[in-house]
């Protein structure tokens, strides 16, 4: 059975000359009982900013959202985004490519499934020791050393030159993204430090990549694989990235992120070349992480300027993205709005 | 111990027959607040300072580069008058910043503020396998930049309140060059007033031969300021960088009917050719009255083309990038455009579409400053919207364009002005620049302003438009009073 299927119902009144309103219903269950998915956040993505764009279920696992659509504004399905998080299960980024709206008023119902977080799920590794403690006041990434397929394989990546290569890459997209004339009288964001550890976390549980990230203080756990082939004498790596995004408060859920890396020459992975062949996603995903904790940290001690900057720098980010990376656009659109909520009096 | 500052006065464009532009070096050891000495070129209005690329495996590379990086660049404002670069570095093998106790990036910036520069290069360099990576980063400096990198429209040659937009931004960085190593200095360099060839790279060292002024040579290596060169006759010597003139590595030519001739000037016409390809810079002469002429190897022998039917090539596409925006600043739009269209054809396949974008939205600023109605500019623009479409910025200078847009009615220009101001708003609701163009067009619709009254006859707002507009004023300016 499919971890997760998506089940939506979607009521779609006709496009009228004036303001209408659409509906979108549909219900989400927990683990693989599947039992009704209770006070869940549900938020439709893309597209941003229509009101009535947030929902909580109710006590059977169902939400209905009624969406205001101004007049003019239309309505397409086919990079429809909605995102369902909640305590104690992994939050969900639904993509919706399916559903018909401009000929239907009804599209098929779907159950999302969300994996269960919890601390019952077994740690599969002992102990604590040999993580890092990242310096109050700073913010890090842990980067755990990737696990190279087939075992059998004599290729390893340098976990501390990788780390100090994406380092450097990150920091400069960061330094790049606040040098707007604009931004000068906020100050630059703190720079983001990459520690590495020597458990691989590859292939371990998603529980014991938390605790990891709560014992180090990490904005963010990254690891994962390679898969090693040698392509017409070539010999690459393709790499399969897992950033699990830490929340700033502890009563949230961690956010997952999968980036791949394809195909990489293995001398690259010793080459000042690297950074600029890997996915642009590690430099975005690491400034969400930053920015998520920057607009915590901004709240509780009342910096306006902060919130300031780090709206400015997703702002910024957000205005680098292709016109091919909507579901990107709406992720920090959805980051946007939280800290426009934040820049409120 | 705090070392004095030197500072050796090289001013290239009173020693060339035709460049308008002017170079200095200034030589140092940077440390935070140290006083720099006295401002260099503080006759010439936009200033560009190269800071010596870092060169973390301390291999020299740093030092050879940033000359070359230089003299390519006065090489492309050659004819720009108002335009200096300036190149800052140290002597000997000395790095420009001790990196275990200063940052670069900052320390480039403060010697171009010193210096008064409006611009910074800066980058860094290593080898590896034979292979040289070459980053590359242009810093502007707002204070010094001013207004200089905005696009505002006029009506008749007076100002039209409002309507006006930055088009730039504060930092580029630039995708990766790299280089085989064996070819990263090789290029034909030009003696200018004669020169002493030297056994090896040092102003003590032997003299081999004495060439004349105007003598073309193939340079193979570097050796920090010197070049080592190659003679007909297969010997080799070394050749100081201050000595010489650095003609583009290459230039690319899309033309029909061009005549090659046997020398710069009106030489006789070797073959009326189509041309189509780059192809490799052999010598660079002025004529007087008949410009700029490069010899250039073809797969049949040598030929003199009018450099201004071709499109030079340098190092790095990020020289373009800056002499367009030095030649933008200087009002040279015409020659602004051609260089950022230039950066546009370089970068087309490994740029970022950042840059791409920035490059385009500049291009179609360019052509609008020379010519409102630019359909042209309208292109580039739309080409940098799509490949943006989350920039505020790009929108803003979309709404500019839409305004004196040849094609379009007075209605549809309103419409579009006003959807721009929508995309642009969604964006970056707090954008003071896009406030500022919505205060304008909502006072434009209503004729508020005499100057817009000129515009009465050639636009008008749609009534459906105005509905927009006036919801956009109330969202965006009467609440936030409120």
């Amino acid at each position: 059975m499919r971890k997760s299927t998506l089940f939506l119902l979607m009521l779609f009144l006709p496009l009228a000359c004036g303001a209408r309103e659409v509906v979108l219903s549909g219900s989400a269950t927990i683990g693989p009982s599947q039992r009704p998915a209770v006070n869940l956040d549900v938020t439709l993505l893309d597209p941003p900013g229509l009101p009535g764009s947030h929902v909580k279920t109710d006590q059977s696992g169902r939400f209905e959202m009624r969406l205001d659509l101004p007049e003019g504004r239309s309505l397409t399905t086919t990079n429809m985004v909605l995102r369902l998080e909640g305590r104690g299960v992994h939050a969900m980024n639904i993509i919706y490519q399916n559903c018909d709206l401009t000929n239907s008023n009804r599209c098929d119902e779907e159950a999302i499934n969300l994996p269960l977080l919890t601390a019952k799920e077994a740690p599969d590794s002992p102990g604590l020791s040999g993580i890092p403690r990242i310096p109050h006041g700073e913010y890090g990434l842990i980067l755990s050393p990737y696990e190279i397929l087939p075992p059998n394989k004599p290729v390893q990546i340098d976990t501390r030159l990788f780390a100090s290569t994406m380092r450097r890459a990150i920091n400069s997209h960061l330094n790049e993204l606040g040098a707007k004339p604009d931004m000068q009288d906020f100050g630059r964001l703190p720079l983001v430090d990459i520690l590495t550890i020597d458990e691989p976390l590859g292939s371990v549980s998603f529980h014991r990549r938390r605790i990891i990230g709560e014992e180090s203080g990490a904005i963010a756990v990254i690891g994962g694989l390679g898969e090693w082939k040698n392509r017409e004498g070539q010999e690459q790596i393709s790499l399969t990235t897992d950033f699990l995004l830490m929340p700033p408060a502890p009563s949230d859920s961690p956010l997952m992120i999968e980036i791949r890396d394809p195909g990489l020459p293995v001398e690259q992975f010793a080459s000042l070349e690297l950074a600029s062949k890997l996915s642009p996603l590690w430099k975005r995903y690491s400034l969400i992480a930053l920015a998520k904790w920057e607009l915590n940290r901004a709240r509780q001690s009342g910096d306006q300027a902060a919130v300031e900057r780090i709206y400015a720098y997703v702002v910024e980010e957000r205005s680098r993205l292709s016109g091919e990376e909507q579901a990107r656009a709406a992720e920090l659109k959805r980051l946007l709005t939280h800290i426009e909520e934040a820049r409120q009096p | 111990m705090i070392r004095h500052l030197h500072i050796l006065l090289l001013i290239i464009g009173s020693l060339t027959t035709f460049s308008a532009q002017a170079g200095e070096q200034i030589v140092g050891e940077f440390r935070p607040g140290m006083p720099q000495g006295r401002e260099v070129l503080a006759h010439v209005p936009v200033k560009v300072l190269i800071a010596e690329f870092i060169d973390p495996q301390a291999t020299g590379l740093g030092k050879s580069l940033s000359y070359m990086l230089w003299r390519e660049a006065l090489t492309a404002v050659h004819d720009q008058r108002g335009a200096g670069i300036i190149y800052a570095h140290t002597a000997g093998d000395t790095p420009l910043v001790n990196l275990l106790r200063q940052d670069y990036h900052l320390a480039a910036q403060e010697i171009a503020r010193g210096q008064k520069s409006r611009i910074v290069m800066w980058g860094a360099v290593a080898e590896e396998r034979g292979q040289v990576y070459i980053d590359s980063y242009l810093t502007l400096l707002p204070e010094l930049i001013g207004e200089s990198l905005t696009l505002s429209l006029e009506n008749e040659g007076r100002p039209l309140p409002g309507f006006s937009t930055e088009i730039s931004r504060s930092r580029y960085g630039f995708t990766q060059v790299r280089y085989p190593r064996d070819r990263l200095f090789r290029r034909a360099v030009i003696i200018r007033t004669g020169a002493k060839l030297r056994q090896r790279p040092s102003r003590e060292a032997p003299v081999v031969n004495s060439l004349p002024a105007n003598t073309a040579l193939q340079a193979v290596d570097m050796h920090g300021a010197w070049f080592k060169v190659e003679l007909e006759d297969g010997s080799k010597g070394w050749l100081n960088i201050d000595q010489l003139d650095i003609p583009p590595r290459t230039t690319r030519v899309h033309r029909n009917g061009i005549n090659i001739r046997s020398g710069p000037g009106n030489h006789p016409v070797l073959r009326n050719a189509n041309l189509r390809g780059e192809y490799p810079v052999l010598d660079r002469r002025f004529v007087p009255g008949k410009g700029v002429w490069y010899q250039l190897q073809f797969s049949w022998g040598k030929g003199w083309v009018a450099a201004f039917l071709t499109q030079p090539r340098f190092t790095l596409p990020a020289i373009q990038f800056l002499a367009g925006l030095q030649r933008y600043q200087l009002k040279n739009y015409r020659e602004a455009a051609a260089a950022f269209g230039r950066f546009v054809a370089e970068s087309q396949d490994q740029g970022s579409n950042v840059n791409l974008a920035a490059a385009l939205a500049l291009q179609g600023s360019s052509l609008l400053m020379r010519d409102v109605g630019s359909r042209k500019a309208q292109e580039a623009i739309m080409r940098a919207t799509a490949l943006t479409p989350y920039d505020p910025l790009v929108y803003n200078l979309r709404m500019l364009s839409a305004l004196y847009a040849r094609g379009a009615s007075p209605g549809q220009r309103s419409e579009q002005m006003v959807s721009d101001l929508e995309q642009s708003l969604e964006l970056d609701p707090r954008n003071p620049r896009t406030l500022t163009l919505l205060k304008a067009l909502v006072a434009l619709s209503r004729m508020e302003e005499p100057e817009y009254r000129a515009l009465r006859h050639s636009f008008w707002i749609k009534d459906s438009a105005r509905e927009r507009l006036d919801a956009l004023q109330k969202r965006h300016l009467d609440e936030r009073q409120l």
